[in-house]
Order: C-alpha cells, then structure tokens, then sequence
C-alpha cells in the first residue's frame, strides 16, 4: 500500500459519507411523501488489497441504495384499500337513499298514506259532504306527489352511481397507463442488476397501485424483470409496458356494465369502490326500488278493485279511482316483437316474469325472483300466453338466446296519478239505489289501511312500507359501520408501515451529525495523508 | 367529530333519531306508533261528528213526545163524545197542526243531509201531501273502532211509524170494538176494522205512521167520527211509547261512543309517550354528551399541539 493509497481511503470516506448525507436528505425532504419509503445507504468495506504484512483494508464502499419496504405490509395495504374502497362507496351510496325513506324529517310515506286513508274515513262519515271529497282528492294528489318524488331521488341516486363509476374508469385507465409507463422505466434501469435499484420509481409505482386498488378489485404480482403485472377478474389491466382499457356501456336496464378490452367483468368485481357502487346498486334496485313500486302498484290495484264496483254520486260505475297498472315489456329479440296487458286484475300478483325460449319451439315463463315456472307451451307466433291475470302476446322468430321481461312494477309509480279530477265521481256507495247516503264502499276502502294484502304476502301496507325502510335503514347501518372499521384497519395498517419504513426526522437528525463527523474524519484523513506526503518530499 | 356533529343535530332537531340507522327497530315502533295516533285521531274525529248528530236528533225526539203527548189528550178529551161542534172543529185544527209539526220534525234536516231518510240523504222522509214515508231503510255505519261501528242513522219509517207484531183486539165504548191488523211484509201499513157488538164492519182505515195518524184524528174530528177517535187513542200511546224506546237507544248508543272516546282519549296518550320515549332527546343527557365531546376535542388538539412540535432537529442548534 504506498502513501498515495492512503488519499483513496481517505477520499472513499469522503464520498461514501456524501452519498449517505445525500441519501439522508433526501429522506429528510421526502419525509411527507405518501408512500414514500426510507431509503437506506449500504455501506462496504472495499476489497482489501495485499500489501506488508498482510492484506489491507481499501476503506469503504457504497455497495447499494435500499428502501426499508416490507413487501407483506404493503401487499396488506393493498387488500385494505379494496376493503375500504368497497365500503365507501356503498356507504355514499345508501345515504340519499335513507334519506328518501326518513319520515322524521317529513319525506317519506307514512304521513301522505295515513292522510290519505284518513281523507277516506272523512267520506264515509259524510258521503253526501263535496268538502270531504275535494279534500280527499288532494290527500291522494298529495301521495302521488310524495310517491313520484322518492322514486326520482332513488333514480337519480341510482344514476349518480352510474356517473361515479365513469369518473372512476377514467381515473383507472390513467392510472394503469401511468403503472405501464413506469413498469417501462424500471425494467430499463434494472435491467442487468442484481435486486432493486429504481427505489424511488417503485415508490411511485406502489402509490399507484394503492390508488388503483381503491377504485378496483385487483390481483398483482411482481416479475423478475421488476414489472408488475394487475389482473381483475378474467382480464389484465397492466402487463409489462402494456395497459388494458377499462371501459363502461349501458346495458338492458339501464346500468352501466364493466368491460376490460372488451370483455364483460361486472360480475367479477366485488371490492374497491366499483365493486361496492356495482353491489350497493344491485341492492338499491332489488330493495327499496322495488319494494316501493310493488307498495304503490299493490294500492293502485287494491284501491281500483273496489272502486270500480263503487257508485257515486251520480250513479255511475266503473270508474277507476287511480291509473290502472300497465305492464312494461323488456326485449332482447331481434326477430320477434311482444305487446302485453292486465287482463284479470283480480288474479295478478304483483310478480315480475321472464319468458325465455328452447331450441325446440317452447316456451316458458318464470318469476324473475325466485325463477320458479308459471307456465309453459308451445310458442307459435301471434297466439297468446295468458298467466296469473297477464296476457302476453309475441309474433315473430324467436331463437334460444331471446328473452323477454314482463313487469307490471317498473312503471307503477311513473303511471301513478289519481284519475278522477270530479269529486262527485268518487265512489262511496255500493249501488246507485242507495246513493248519496251509502258510505258502504268508503269504509271498504278506508278498511284497506288495516287490512292484510294477500299480494304484500298477507302483511299491511304500512308493515309493508316499514320493511322497506327497515331494509334501508339495516342497509345503511352495515354500510357506516363497515367504513368505520375499514377506516380504521387501514390506519393501523398504515401506522405500521410507518414505523417499518417511514421517515423519522429524530432519526434522520441524528444520520445528519453521524455521516457530517465520518466526512469530516475522511477529510481529516487527507489532511494527514497530504501532511506525510508533504514530509516525504521534504527530504 | 362526527359523533359531535350528531349530537348537534340531535340538539337542533330535539329528536334521538334523525335517520332510520340510528336506530332501526326505533324507527320501526315509531312507525307503528304514528299509525296507530292516526288511525285512533280518525274514530275520534268521527265519533265527535256522530255525538253532534245524536244529540240533535235526541231534541226531536223530545219535540215529537211532547207533540204527541198533546195530540194524545186532545184525542181522549174528543173520544168521550161530549164535544159541542165548535170544540171539534178547534180539535180538528190543533191536530192538524201537530200532524204538520211532526211531518216537519220527521224531515228534520242536520249538516244538509236529511236524516230519517236512510241512505236517501237528499230527499224528504215523508211525503208532504200523503205523509208516506218515501226514504229507504239503509243504515248508515261509520267506524268508531277497529271492527265496531255505530248505525249513525234512525230509518223514519220505523221511528215514526209503529207497527204491531200480532193482531190486537181493544173494547171501544157500546159494545164495540176495534181489530188492528199488523202490515203485510213488505208494508208499513197497519188496518184498523170497527166493528159492531155483531162482529159487522162498520168503519176502516189504515195509517203507516204517527203523521198519518194525526191526519185521521183530525178528520175524524171533522167529521165526528168518535169510533175512530176511540180506536186511535191506544195506537198514538203505542207510537209515543215507540218513540221514547227509540230516544233510549240513542243514548245508550251515545254512552258507548263516551265510552269509546275514553279509551281512544287514553290509548293515544299512551302512544304519544311512548312515541316521545322512542325518538325524542333527552335534552339534558344531549347537551351533557355534547359538552363531554367538546372536552375530548379540546383536549386531543392541546396534545397534539405538544407532541407535533417537538423533534430532534430542534435541538441541534
């Protein structure tokens, strides 16, 4: 080892401790960056080289920068953030919608159906009264109104929804074309390396990924090149430097499906906030939609029922007290084409079918629910299928692939509206040798707001509606509580990837003084060395 | 903070449950709770309307019995014969004005609707020129309970007409007497035979009703008829004896819907409390929480303040 070795070790010390200080910095300016792991010098002693009496030291080394990343803590985070996503967006989801049914603050149905029924008792106290029978009019234009204005706020919940989902595709595509972008840069600077060396662009990447798996049910691994590779459900969104298209369309009953390069994951997705906007829709719709049109259609019908068979004041009959139901047909054909109609209100029973079709010329209609079979046939075009008060009528090709829903909920409430504007027409008596003093018909109906609705499964309409809302109300009180402790999993979660590999400014201080002293021993080491040189020449 | 800001909105709205999760089976009772004040808010409301109606009906019937108690005397005083000429006609003229009278409180009218007409609401009861009853027989129910309803109406016809079950045969004075026969089904008619120590015929007439009854005193005055007079005085002290079972039947219908509004008038002061014990806020405990929430806030900022601003780097000077 000669004099002039003595400079190297001294200068390796030198700029071993300004790698390290810049790596301290840059922790130190990084210190409130999400995601950001610390990144941690190592330090080598150089390859000793031969010398008198044996082998010497060569001083020290900069073999690599590492950041302190805990691949399972991060993997946790991952899992979490799906968790957490799900539940806020169902939470989101379910607010406006309890609102809807929140009869403490004056929306909601139970006052506009206890008014209503009221107005009916007033009538049958005094069925000759105008006054009775205007102000029953306005108890039922009243419900009506309060009726139409729940399914709008649902609907226009349910199309938030909908909105949501395609901010939340458009945020995914760039994201994923981002993660492609970097898969793209680390490779490149790691290539031919042994481990990790991009330390900063995985940070990055990690962020990325944690964002993504919040929007989105996803699955991911590593490979050796050091790119990741994201799946969600049967598709790829991030392969190498390639990112997939997450795209959304509109399907039959008006949602929006999921579509990664073109093929349908809808149902695929149950986590992150997609997954809880697709589930909390599917719920909202099967739920308090439904529940709430199926309420409305069974008092329309009930109401009518007995309405029609009424006579008032002027002796006539007949008369429908709300707008009969209509059905509402759904296609799928291309070859066939279907009308439908209430035929026998008596027998309907408020279900919703579907009449799908085998290979072999028959047809069979079930309920969309539970799919058991009402009825079954031949099909020959133009013949009608007449099932539970409902007449059906298709002409034209149908293949095995057709399918045709017949509801008469969907447009319960959009058709509802009280048909009678003259309050004469109301009817109160059961026979026009009776009128004006028969109130027979006006307790009849007026008895409807105690009496069990076979339809309704025996229950009363308002032990009905409370289903509904103690639906909605459960719905809701799941959705809040799973936020709460997702939330909080995910803080501990992340508290723990703090203190695995977060910035902590005491100990990074405390570096500061250590690699100042070690560069100030390097230069102090030069200054000896250069002092021995300088006696050397002095000779 | 959020839980503050539900106690908050607790406080504003004085109300435990603001949406259906804060508590879903409070709601639920709730739920019921309302229904029920409704419902009962409804028989009472109609049980007041119906108390009004009785009571002016109850004041007719006093009407008529005095009416009838006049007529009655002026028909025994008449059917001893010893009336000159001139106390007949004045007779004759006092029942027919308490024939009028009576058809006129039999055409009462309360709240527009006549009310001894059945479901006819909007026509006369009697016949103004033949005193025939022309109303139906409906009886109008309105609720007062679930499942018990009170008749709100008397029909006129079997008010103000009374009919026997069973032929009747009363002695009149010299030997004769007087055969009612009750009406045939479907009719309100009740014939009366005179007849004579022989069992021969001498007089007929028929009447439906207590109008018509005074209509024939007074002719039978006109004419001095006393046999008809003699024959009417037992069927006018049966009508009036009619009338009076009918007046007891109103009150005792009254006393059930008293009784009826007692129960109603407890059942919802039940409801509301329990009501109030459901969904509304204890204002003190509310604003006690409010305040303890308050306290916790204050004191995590205190603290927060202390430990963020604390670090290495602040020493190393």
């Amino acid at each position: 080892m000669s004099l002039l070795g003595l400079f190297d070790i001294g200068k390796s010390a030198m700029l071993a401790s300004q790698t390290a200080l810049s790596t301290t910095g840059h922790n130190i300016a990084n210190a409130q960056t999400p995601g950001f792991n610390r990144q941690d010098v190592i330090l080598e002693s150089a390859t000793p080289v031969t010398g008198i009496g044996g082998l010497i030291g060569a001083g020290v080394t900069v073999s690599g920068i590492t950041r302190d990343y805990n691949r399972f803590i991060q993997s946790q985070l991952i899992s979490q953030q799906q968790n957490l996503g799900r539940s806020d967006a169902m939470n989101q989801s379910f607010r406006p919608v309890e609102e809807v049914f929140n009869d403490e603050q004056e929306t909601g149905l139970l006052n506009s159906l206890n008014d209503y029924f009221s107005a009916w008792n007033e009538v049958s106290a005094n069925p000759e009264g105008l006054a009775e029978r205007s102000l029953l009019l306005q108890k039922a234009n009243g419900l009506v109104t309060m009726t139409k204005r729940m399914e709008q706020t649902i609907e226009d919940d349910l199309g938030q929804i909908n909105e949501s989902m395609d901010d939340s595709v458009n945020r995914i595509n760039s994201l994923t074309k981002d993660i492609a972008q970097l898969n793209d840069k680390i490779i490149q600077i790691e290539a031919g390396q042994d481990g990790e060396k991009a330390n900063d662009l995985r940070d990055q990447r990690d962020r990325f990924m944690n964002e993504l798996s919040n929007l989105i049910e996803i699955n991911s691994y590593e490979n050796s090149d050091g790119s990741i590779t994201v799946t969600s459900g049967s598709g790829t969104f991030v392969s190498g430097v390639h990112a997939g298209t997450l795209s959304t369309r509109m399907n039959q009953d008006g949602n929006n499906d999921l579509y990664l390069n073109g093929i349908n994951i809808t149902s695929q997705i149950t986590k992150g906030q997609l997954g809880g906007l697709i589930d909390a829709r599917a719920d909202i719709e099967s739920g308090p939609l439904l529940g709430l049109r199926k309420l409305i259609a069974s008092i329309t019908m009930e109401v009518n029922q007995l309405h029609t068979s009424g006579y008032d004041l002027d002796g006539t009959t007949g008369n429908n007290f709300f707008n009969p139901l209509q059905v509402s047909l759904n296609s799928s054909s291309q070859g066939a084409t279907a009308t439908a109609a209430i035929t026998n209100p008596d027998q309907v029973t408020l279900d919703e079918y579907t009449i799908t079709f085998d290979g072999s010329g028959n047809y069979s209609v079930r309920t969309k629910g539970s799919g058991a079979l009402v009825s079954s046939g031949s099909y020959s075009s133009g013949n009608p299928i007449t099932f539970e008060g409902l007449r059906v009528v298709i002409t034209g090709t149908v293949t095995s692939n057709d399918a045709f829903t017949i509801s008469p909920l969907t447009n319960a409430i959009e058709n509802f509206g009280v048909a009678l504007t003259d309050p004469k027409k109301i009817a109160a008596a059961s026979s026009d040798t009776t009128i004006p003093g028969d109130n027979t018909k006006a307790l009849a109906i007026a008895g409807l707001q105690q009496s069990n609705i076979t339809d309704l499964g025996d229950s009363t309409f308002t032990d009905f509606y409370k289903g509904i809302v103690s639906t909605v109300g459960t719905m809701s009180r799941e959705a809040s509580d799973n936020v709460n402790f997702d939330k909080n999993l995910l803080t501990e979660i992340e508290n723990r990837q703090q203190s695995a590999s977060g910035v902590s400014l005491d100990e990074e201080a405390a570096n500061l003084i250590k690699f100042q002293r070690a560069f100030e021993a390097g230069a102090m080491m030069i200054k000896v060395t250069d002092e021995l040189l300088q006696t050397v020449l002095d000779l | 903070m959020e839980e503050y800001a539900n106690l908050q909105t607790q406080l504003a709205t004085g109300k435990k449950i603001n949406k259906p999760s804060d508590d879903v089976t409070g709601t639920m009772k709730a739920m019921d709770y309302k229904l029920n004040i409704s419902i009962n808010e409804q028989y009472a409301a109609n049980i007041t309307s119906l108390k009004n109606g009785f009571d002016f009906m109850d004041n007719v019937f006093s009407s008529a019995l005095k009416f009838l108690g006049n007529l009655k005397q002026i028909t025994t005083d008449g059917a001893t014969g010893s009336q000159t000429d001139e106390q007949r006609s004045i007779s004759a003229t006092q029942a027919a004005q308490i024939r009028d009278q009576i058809l006129s409180l039999g055409n009462s009218k309360f709240n527009g609707k006549y009310i001894f007409s059945g479901y006819c609401t909007d026509t006369n009861s009697f016949d103004p020129v033949t005193y025939a009853y022309q109303g139906n027989t409906g009886l109008i129910k309105v609720n007062i309970a679930q499942d018990m309803t009170v008749t709100s109406n008397f029909v006129g016809s079997q008010t103000f007409g009374f009919a026997l079950s069973n032929p009747e045969v009363v002695q009149l004075q010299n030997d004769y007497t007087a055969q009612y026969t009750p009406p045939v089904a479907g009719t309100d008619t009740t014939t009366v035979d005179i007849m004579d120590s022989q069992g021969n015929v001498v007089d007929s007439f028929s009447y439906d009703n207590v109008i018509q009854m005074a209509d024939l005193v007074s002719s039978a005055f006109l004419n001095n008829n006393i046999m008809r007079l003699q024959a009417l005085a037992e069927p006018l002290a049966d009508a009036a004896n009619h009338i009076l079972s009918i007046q007891t039947e109103g009150g005792v219908r009254v006393r059930a819907m008293n009784d009826q509004q007692t129960r109603i008038e407890a059942h919802n002061l039940s409801l509301k409390n329990a009501l109030a014990l459901t969904e509304d806020a204890d204002l003190t405990t509310t604003i006690m929480e409010l305040k303890m929430a308050d306290v916790a806030l204050q004191a995590l900022r205190e603290s927060s303040k202390i430990v963020l601003s604390q670090s290495l780097m602040d020493f190393l000077k």
